[in-house]
């Protein structure tokens, strides 16, 4: 490593960083005699100046592409420098950052330098020589080169944790535009390859005592928002199926950034949709974590998500039958589903009640956001009127009501219930 | 006013669950040796520290509590947050007196202490956790990677089994500038050995070790992570409130990525 190391890193740093996954989560592992271990839950090592969490030295191995993907900075086409690490110095760089506790472990990816499997070959080297000579056993996330064979898919997933084919383009036709080079199969087959890989392990795994690991914490996949014009609605039912198929442990959405030039094919953009990446990450939420179907967020009557509004609240107010629930019988999958009440209180409501019954001061103590849920439960908390007898829309405004107009609008609330002009009658 | 001294030690405050029980009477208050006298307690009792007392009154409770409970007590001692210890107190002897109702009495979440003993408890889970990310080790030249960490409860032994795991063979040390104590675990030594070690602030200096006593090489690896950190921000998305929000500032003395 000298001076010239601190360039090269800076190039090819600066050419991954639009990919967008940083999770080192999924795996837990004891080192096993040589330097790291992997932990059950991802750790955030810093955070970029744009507020994303930094886990991985997050690298490609060279930025030199013959491919020219319109959204991407790497394109051929595009004049930027480029630069390619040597695989020693790159593993050596890992090691190194590694026991100084900046990052978990790797993610490698790179530009397609001859062909895919050529790239892939390269990219395998650094990985070998990881876990291999230097026994590291901390966290490694490769990413595969789309078209690359069955073969070296298979030794990735010897040596990776995680292994993720980028998707990028949500829709066939706009990737063929977007992207000549690739096409939906070279991004398909080897996600349906790494499931098999992983299934087969699984089933040798209950005849034989030892089976060596393939990718313990599972494949993602990356999808860019806004650079081509499919709805929410297509989004969210790719990623559901996604979860379902080939068993994804994460979509990831990646607002597009404008990367340079001004090509006809993509739209022109005053600024990333970060808005709607955040709404998107927030239904992936709900489709993983909170026994949400795709088609509840989104649907051919609403086909984008709400802006305004986060989709677990847009739900709750599309549905008011469904409510107001009561915090003391409802099960934990109904719980879910209220605006306010996440994992975590609503596991804390059903310990709690099997000792005592729960009342309107009980809750807010619990982790539950008043402000949010009072439109939605009972006992109702300041006897605030449920959504049925205020209305969605009502509703939706107070919901959206600045903090400060939220005190004068409780004061409202209070007014219409004295007032007895049938509201909370 | 019943007042209960006692050591301020885990095993003085188990020893003083194990009076109570005794004498079948609740202190309402719990002092340290050194506090100034209550003019308002009528009577304190002095609780004796055995060796025996602490074992009997954790095996008790570890037939009442399931290992989340037990982890749970240790992270609100940890906590050092004024008052925890009484509300440990509280907690405990809720536990011990609890009847055999449909819910665990340590998730009766319902009740303010134990909602108390949760929130702490993941609280100081959720500190311990942030610096098994932000430690940041220099490499001395005697080839020991050293941490300094200045942490608000005191998290440091929560992650010695973490970094034992993470560093496999190679001599460490974790540093708590604030309360003045760090362990360390020499090379040759089986992971779990730690000894603890006492820092001279002269070798301490702004953030990290004073840069003589660093290794060669050191220097270009920390401008090198320097360099990775500052490469990896998307300028389109620049937002210093966000990362603000999830690294506060007051992290930042010791982290290598913020000269
Ligand atoms: S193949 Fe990858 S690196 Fe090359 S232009 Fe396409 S997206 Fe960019």
């Amino acid at each position: 490593m000298n001076s010239q190391t601190l360039a090269k890193l800076k190039i090819l740093a600066a050419a991954a960083k639009y990919d967008v996954s940083c999770s080192s989560s999924g795996v837990s592992r004891k080192g096993a005699g040589g330097p790291g271990n992997a932990c059950g839950w991802g750790i955030c090592h810093s955070f970029a100046a744009d507020g994303r969490c930094i886990s991985l030295l997050k690298i490609l191995l060279s930025n030199h592409c013959r491919y020219a993907c319109a959204y991407c900075v790497n394109r051929a086409d595009n004049d930027i420098p480029r630069a390619a690490f040597d695989s020693a110095e790159l593993a050596e760089l890992t090691l190194e950052f590694y026991r100084r506790n900046y990052i978990e472990g790797l993610f490698l990816s790179s530009g397609v330098v001859k062909s895919p499997d050529c790239t892939m070959e390269r990219m395998l080297r650094v990985l070998e020589l990881l876990r291999e000579k230097h026994r590291f056993s901390g966290y490694i996330h490769m990413k595969c080169i789309p078209g690359a064979s069955r073969e070296l898919v298979r030794r990735a997933g010897r040596y990776a944790d995680r292994l993720s084919v980028n998707i990028e383009i949500p829709s066939e036709a706009n990737l063929k535009r977007l992207a000549p080079d690739k096409d939906y199969s070279g991004v398909y087959a080897p996600m349906n390859f790494i499931r098999q890989e992983t299934e087969q392990r699984a089933e040798d795994r209950r005849k034989y005592a030892s089976v060596p690991d393939f990718a313990p914490a599972g494949q993602s996949t990356q999808v860019i928002i806004g650079a081509s014009d499919e709805r929410d609605k297509d989004i969210l039912r790719l990623s559901s199926l996604l979860y379902r198929g080939p068993r994804l442990k994460r979509v990831y959405y990646s607002a597009f950034v404008p990367v340079g030039g001004s090509d006809p094919r993509l739209p022109a953009l005053s600024a990333p949709p970060l808005r709607r990446e955040n709404r998107l990450y927030q239904a992936d939420w709900l489709l993983r974590f909170y026994h949400f179907e795709a088609h509840e967020i989104a649907d051919a009557e609403h086909p984008d998500l709400d802006l305004e509004v986060d989709p677990k609240i847009a739900w709750a107010l599309r549905h008011p039958e469904f409510f107001p629930l009561d915090v003391n019988r409802a099960d934990y999958p109904a719980l879910l589903r209220v605006p306010g009440i996440g994992p975590e209180s609503a596991r804390r409501i059903i310990y709690a009640r099997r000792c005592r019954r729960l009342g309107p001061e009980h809750l807010s103590r619990l982790g539950v956001l008043a402000g949010r849920a009072r439109f939605f439960i009972v006992p109702a908390l300041d006897r605030t009127p449920d959504i049925n007898r205020l209305g969605p829309g009502r509703v939706r405004a107070l919901l959206l009501a600045p903090p400060s107009a939220a005190k004068a609008s409780a004061r409202q609330l209070s007014l219409l219930r004295s007032s007895g002009n049938g509201l909370s009658a | 006013m019943r007042a209960f001294v006692y050591d301020r030690s885990f095993e003085g405050l188990l020893s003083a669950v194990f009076d109570a029980y005794a004498l079948k009477s609740f202190p309402e208050i719990l002092c340290g040796p050194a506090d100034p006298p209550l003019p308002e307690a009528r009577s304190a009792h002095r609780v004796e520290v055995t060796p025996e007392k602490p074992v009997r009154v954790f095996a008790a409770l570890a037939k009442k509590l399931s290992e989340r409970g037990l982890r749970n007590l240790i992270l609100v001692w940890l906590s050092e947050e004024k008052g925890s210890d009484f509300l440990l107190f509280r907690f405990i002897r809720k536990i011990f007196d609890a009847g055999s109702g449909r819910g665990l009495p340590e998730r009766d979440f319902g009740d303010p202490d134990v909602l108390a003993v949760e929130r702490l408890a993941r609280r100081v889970g959720r500190k311990a956790e942030r610096y098994a990310g932000f430690a940041r080790f220099q490499k001395t030249r005697q080839g020991v990677y050293v941490a300094l960490i200045e942490p608000e409860h005191n998290v440091l032994p929560l992650l010695l089994r973490h970094f034992g795991d993470r560093f496999g063979d190679r001599p460490w040390m974790l540093y708590d500038v604030g309360r003045g104590y760090g362990i360390m675990r020499d090379s040759g030594n089986r992971r779990e050995e730690f000894r603890e070690v006492f820092l001279d602030e002269r070798l301490i200096e702004g953030g990290g070790l004073r840069p003589d006593l660093l290794a060669e090489g050191e220097e270009l690896l920390q401008s090198l992570w320097r360099g990775y950190h500052e490469a990896a921000a998307v300028r389109e998305r620049l937002n210093p409130r966000l990362q603000r929000g999830f690294m506060p500032k007051k992290f930042w003395k010791y982290l290598t990525e913020f000269p």
